[in-house]
């Protein structure tokens, strides 16, 4: 379902609900609800997990490799600056 | 920098005695000392924030960076001070020779961090690629794909680990080891441990080829 249809159901489901009840002649609450409950405007962000980069059940994901991969990457960029620079310095001399 | 000092340091043979300090040359070796303090300073600030460190390569660091520089300080004030022409060559000269700054204490720096980065961050993290990456090869065998050419890799990967580890196995324990004095003695004291940092990160190169060979066939 994606995210529109999400946010849209609900309020339709009520509709439906309330549209039955009174076909059906089923008794009229005593308390009946003035307003309708405002329909959600945001989408939990936990529904938006991106189904490209998910991995089998149980596995790192793609993105979680490329992180990993893109961390040590940037460790042995600090590693090989930091021979540069002991070599520099021993350059210098003294 | 060092020329300068070189010259203030040697007496010309057909010179006449001296009485006073030329100034010149007592200005060129505070400057020298001055240099060097602020280089110092800068890798104690460096070491500080490098949370790769470890606590007591961190403590070992921190207090050769300290003392050197109170010793430069020290050392800067009787420079400042002196009337000796000759008292004052032989400080001017100490500004090299009993601390070493450039090619000892800074090179002892740089490959203590790198020797530690290996150890603390990049060599895990290697193990761990290899194990996610396990993980997903057999996972994606078992669901019918052929991920035959991964082995290669794969075993690569397993030795370029083993060869990170070996090389930078007691190496920061050696540098940190290191005294001007045995530098003095032997200027060639820092090359070993630069030269099992150097297999250390050719290795860790080969290993991110590995790593990435094995990613871009995973789906």
């Amino acid at each position: 379902m994606n995210a529109r249809l999400r946010v849209i159901a609900p309020a339709f489901a009520l509709m439906a609900g309330l549209s039955l009840a009174a076909c059906s002649g089923a008794k009229t609450p005593t308390s009946t609800p003035t307003t309708v409950p405002a329909a959600p405007t945001t989408v939990a962000a936990s529904t938006f997990n991106p189904p490209a980069t998910t991995a089998p059940s149980g596995q790192t994901s793609d993105s979680a490799l490329d992180q990993q991969i893109q961390g040590v990457s940037n460790s042995l960029n600090q590693v090989n600056g930091d021979l540069a620079n002991a070599d520099k310095a021993a350059a210098n001399g003294g | 920098m060092m020329a300068g000092l070189v010259v203030m340091m040697a007496a010309p043979a057909t010179a006449q005695p001296t009485t006073t300090i030329d100034p010149v040359a007592r200005t060129a070796a505070e400057a020298a000392i001055t240099m060097r303090l602020a280089d110092l300073n800068a890798r104690v600030t460096l070491v500080n924030q490098t949370p790769s460190i470890g606590a007591s390569d961190r403590s070992a660091l921190l207090s050769e960076l300290n003392s050197t520089i109170s010793g430069l300080q020290a050392l800067n004030t009787t420079i400042t001070n002196e009337t000796s022409v000759t008292a004052f060559r032989t400080e001017a000269g100490d500004i090299l020779s009993t601390y070493r700054v450039y090619a000892l204490v800074l090179p002892q720096v740089h490959l203590v961090r790198a020797s530690d980065e290996m150890t603390a961050v990049v060599i895990p993290a290697f193990q761990q690629l290899e194990t996610d990456l396990q993980s997903r090869i057999t996972a994606e065998q078992q669901q019918g794909k052929n991920v035959a050419v991964t082995t290669a890799a794969m075993t690569d990967l397993a030795n370029q680990i083993t060869a990170m580890q070996t090389d930078t196995s007691g190496v920061s324990a050696t540098l940190l080891g290191f005294t001007p004095a045995q530098w003095n003695a032997d200027h060639t004291i820092v090359s070993g441990p630069r030269h099992m940092l150097g297999s250390a990160f050719s290795a860790a190169g080969q290993a991110l080829k590995d790593v990435r060979a094995v990613r871009a066939v995973l789906s």
